[in-house]
């Protein structure tokens, strides 16, 4: 079932799952099935809240994943900053929920939120680049979701069916459902694949030279 | 000494500092107001850049190489630029337009700006090192109108001092001339700002010197998730104007303890009596954070560590909490951590300069495993005098010669204090919060946990059961099969182990845990308790309120008191007949009393504070009905508000759903003018909550009520 599902190249890829948010997890769980890496989760709005990610990734899975959570536009900003410095060499994914939503509450002003974000979706483009990692990104609908999606390389749509979830996009070569037993069934698989990866520390900072701006 | 700070229009600083009977006014043209900048990663070269950019801008004065630390946790200071102001009042304007110039030049967060949005008079004795406290006592004077007359503009109900000042505008007006000349007062405590330019309109200055000044229009905002409002704000001069309605601090703490929040935080009293908890703890901490050499940082970009999600899920946990089974349990211990979070912060050193420090490589944070330095922790400095001046105040106070006087001033600090601590905890946790840190948070979470567990398991092994427990609070009862050591010989011992007062509470006859309303997840925080006779000699209560009730309608401040009373009531059968039915049958008298339409309205009457504007409500609610009748009442009420109402016909939805409290006061509505069902249904609900640690639920109150005690017993048994 897996080879029905789109893969994440190293880019920065838009999933629209605003009319299934369960997509996001769904994803990244079947990307952590194939990879050994570890991934970094830049949070917002909470979609990386430990309930969350145990009930959709599985407590194994979560175990590849570290996780530091926004709380404002200024704090989103610095986060995605620290990306090249964080993220080692072998890093699988970075995650980057509800993107520019923290931009878009009223403690931001508008111009310098407008330059943040700008500067957040280069320096994400970037990191994907240097570090060739993949980076999946979802917008709330804010003022944003537009710019968010103009600037990925990729774009798939998630819609919630009778069938199960559906994904559509470029180069999704056959739409990849997933049933009620899906999920469980690629389970072992990427236990077996991931289970002992950490992720924790900064092994092999990639060379900061290699972004523009920072 | 410089008890209140007047900015006059060419921005320079008055001084008012005390004389024996009066004040004087002192100009300060030398004073010069700073903002800090710092650069990402110390980089000199963007302070060169900022320096050239800013050097011809004429709100400019000096512009200066200093070196302060970042935050908390920096060793070592870093460059910065001291940007050196004309005027007071426009470190916000120069602040908006580096962000500009940073914008058109430079990525975003090339600089960090300090000390930009600081009260103008807190930010001058915070420079100066002015006191703003007065060697002397305050003096004061109370204006108030009613709401309904200030709505219209009527000032012939003006009460000076809580006396009615006349019965005519004319003759009010004069009063408060004469009451101003002759008291000659430093501060104004006023009903509503609103009385300044009211006041002036009629030739009446309020100041030390003729005019005034309007500092803000009225606004909405969101603070801590909450909408709140905020009135106009006045100014005048020489005097300290204090409106009550949006003075939380004073309705809480009083004089003494805004007085002693003044002194703690080195704010003016102006400034501080609008201040929110949030305000006073922010204001403590720039200024303790100042004297450690870190300057207020203006948008905070300190962000979380990276975590494991099990580490973030062992983060998150609440408080403790030791499910307890519904029902009574009789002869029932209550221990108390005394003041726990704070006493966490002080006691283990948690602070934003101290969990996860770079110089440990210790586990001292349980579950989390952050270490924590051995250094003196800044919050801990920041609440240790706190937690030292409450306890010294309630020695005081426990002393047989405390005068009646003494002790309400007394009670009135201890409640300032008490609102502080509360929320220091919550308020490390805010996002905004200057120098709050989300680990610090966990952190004091996870040991007061521990602290919990640890107390459990002691007086468990001194052979007590544990009923129920909650963040720092054990319900004990003796274990039936063994033999107890004395449960405050037990307390004593973990006290000495842990350094934080385990107090013995009290013992109680018996204490009623509610099950939950439906599966809400949340903790059961609903009991009530009828405390043993030495517990309530020793707490000085009197007979009356020997009970304890908390999360029940007696407790809630939106119940009506009609319903409120009925429930201490319940109790009291409760306690008397243990038994279901006989409660429910003295609900009918109160039923009756209800359904006769002898219940005076003011005991019907059911406060609530107001989240948005009538037409924000989705629905018909209360609130939107109270709202809109205040409206066609002229009365403005505004989200943050609260308003406070009878229900008269629930069925309807417009304004004629509710009267205004002050309407039945009146007596317009007086006769019948409630919805009985409405209210009969709250007096079920509220038995409900005193049947529903025996078994009982509402619909079993309610077939109890319809049949009688034999058609209740047939359906239990059949
Ligand atoms: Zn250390």
């Amino acid at each position: 079932m897996t080879d029905q599902l789109p893969t994440l190249d190293p880019e920065v890829t838009y999933l629209d799952a605003s009319d299934a948010p369960a997509a996001l997890y769904r994803v990244v769980v079947e990307h952590l099935a194939d990879e050994r890496g570890p991934a970094c989760w830049v949070d917002a709005r909470n979609r990386g809240a430990p309930a969350a990610l145990y009930d959709h990734l599985g407590r194994r899975a979560c175990r590849s994943l570290a996780v530091a959570r926004a709380f404002t536009g200024y704090q989103h900003y610095e986060l995605v900053r620290s990306l090249p410095g964080t993220l080692r060499a072998t890093a699988s994914l970075v995650v980057a929920p509800a993107l520019a939503a923290p931009y878009a509450d009223p403690d931001v002003p508008d111009h310098e939120a407008d330059a943040m974000v700008a500067a957040v979706l280069e320096l994400l483009d970037a990191v994907s680049t240097a570090v060739d990692v993949p980076v999946l990104v979802t917008a709330d609908a804010d003022p944003y979701a537009a710019d968010v999606r103009r600037a990925a390389d990729r774009v798939l749509d998630a819609t919630a069916t009778r069938m199960g979830l559906r994904v559509d996009g470029d180069g999704v070569r056959v739409d990849g459902y997933w049933d009620a037993t899906g999920f469980q069934t690629t389970v072992p698989y990427w236990v077996d694949r991931c289970g002992a990866v950490g992720c924790r520390g900064v092994e092999r900072p990639v060379a900061p030279a290699a972004v523009p701006g920072v | 000494m410089t008890f209140k700070i007047d900015v006059r229009e060419d921005g320079v600083p008055v001084r008012w500092t005390a004389t024996d009977r009066g004040a004087t006014a002192t100009p300060d043209p030398d004073y010069r107001p700073a903002v800090l900048v710092a650069a990402r990663e110390d980089r000199t070269r963007y302070l060169d850049w900022l320096a050239d950019e800013l050097a011809p801008d004429p709100k400019v004065a000096a512009l200066e190489r200093v070196a302060r630390r970042r935050d908390l946790r920096a060793d070592e200071p870093s460059p910065m630029l001291r940007v050196e102001l004309d005027r007071l009042g426009e470190c916000r304007q120069l602040a908006r337009e580096v962000r500009a110039r940073e914008l058109d030049a430079h990525p975003p967060g090339t600089l960090s700006l300090y000390d930009v949005d600081l009260d103008p008079q807190f930010r001058y004795c915070l420079d100066t090192g002015a006191d703003p406290l007065p060697d002397r006592r305050f003096e004061r004077v109370d204006l108030s109108v009613p709401d309904a007359a200030l709505a219209e503009g009527d000032l012939s109900a003006l009460a000076v001092d809580g006396d009615p000042a006349g019965g005519s505008e004319r003759g009010a007006c004069r009063r408060v001339e004469r009451v101003l000349d002759a008291a000659d007062p430093d501060v104004l405590v006023l009903s509503s700002a609103e009385l300044v330019p009211l006041l002036a309109e009629r030739g009446v200055d309020l100041g030390r010197r003729p005019g005034y000044r309007t500092l803000a229009g009225a606004s909405t905002y969101t603070s801590y998730g909450r909408v709140g409002h905020s009135p106009a704000r006045y100014d005048v001069p020489g005097r300290v104007v204090v409106d009550r309605r949006s003075s939380f601090l004073l309705d809480e703490a009083g004089f003494a303890g805004l007085r002693y929040l003044v002194a703690r935080a080195g704010k003016p009293l102006q400034e501080l009596a609008r201040d929110s908890i949030g305000g006073v703890l922010t204001a403590i901490e720039v200024r303790e954070a100042r004297g450690r050499g870190v300057p207020a940082p203006w948008q905070k970009r300190q962000t979380e560590d990276w975590k494991s999600v099990d580490r973030l899920h062992a983060a998150d946990r609440g408080g403790f909490t030791f499910q307890p089974e519904a029902g009574v349990h009789g002869d029932v211990h209550e221990l108390d951590f005394a003041s726990l979070y704070p006493n966490v912060i002080r006691e283990y050193g948690v602070s934003p300069d101290t969990v996860g420090c770079d110089c440990h490589d210790t586990t001292d944070v349980p579950e989390l495993g952050y270490s924590l330095c051995e250094r003196d922790g800044f919050l801990g400095d920041v609440l240790g005098p706190l937690l030292d001046d409450r306890s010294a105040w309630k020695d005081q106070h426990r002393a047989d010669d405390c005068t009646p006087t003494e002790r309400r001033r007394l009670d009135a600090k201890i409640d300032a204090v008490k609102w502080v601590l509360v929320s220091c905890f919550g308020y490390q946790g805010y996002r905004h919060a200057k120098f709050g840190r989300i680990e610090v948070h966990e952190a004091i979470n996870a040991v007061a946990r521990e602290l919990m567990l640890t107390a459990k398991e002691a007086v468990e092994a001194a052979g007590w059961r544990v009923v129920h427990g909650i963040v720092d609070s054990l319900w004990v009862t003796a274990d039936p099969d063994r033999d107890q050591r004395p449960v405050g010989e037990v307390a004593a011992e973990v006290t000495d182990e842990v350094g934080i007062a385990l107090e013995h509470e009290g013992r109680f006859d018996w204490v009623a845990f509610c099950p939950r309303k439906r599966a809400s997840g949340a903790a059961l925080t609903r009991y009530f308790g009828r405390w043993a006779d030495e517990s309530v000699a020793a707490s000085g209560a009197t007979a009356d309120d020997r009970y304890k009730f908390r999360g029940i309608e007696a407790r809630q401040r939106s119940s009506a008191e009609f319903v409120a009373a009925a429930q201490r009531d319940l109790v009291a059968t409760f306690d008397r007949e243990r038994d279901a039915a006989a409660v429910v049958e003295r609900l009918r008298t109160h039923l009756r009393t209800l359904r006769r339409g002898s219940v005076p309205p003011a005991d019907l009457a059911i406060r609530q504070r107001v989240s948005k504007r009538a037409d924000e409500y989705e629905g018909a609610t209360r609130a939107r009905a109270a709202l809109e009748r205040a409206a066609d009442l002229g009365l403005e009420r505004h989200p943050g508000q609260s308003v406070t109402y009878v229900v008269a016909d629930d069925d309807r939805s417009g304004p004629e759903r509710v009267r205004l409290a002050f309407e039945v006061d009146d007596g317009a509505c007086a006769g019948g003018g409630y919805d009985t069902e409405f209210y009969a249904d709250r007096l079920v609900r509220a038995c409900e909550s005193v049947v529903s640690p025996l078994g009982w639920d509402e619909g079993q109150v309610r077939r109890f009520l319809r049949d009688g005690r034999d058609a209740t017993l047939s359906s239990f048994v059949g």
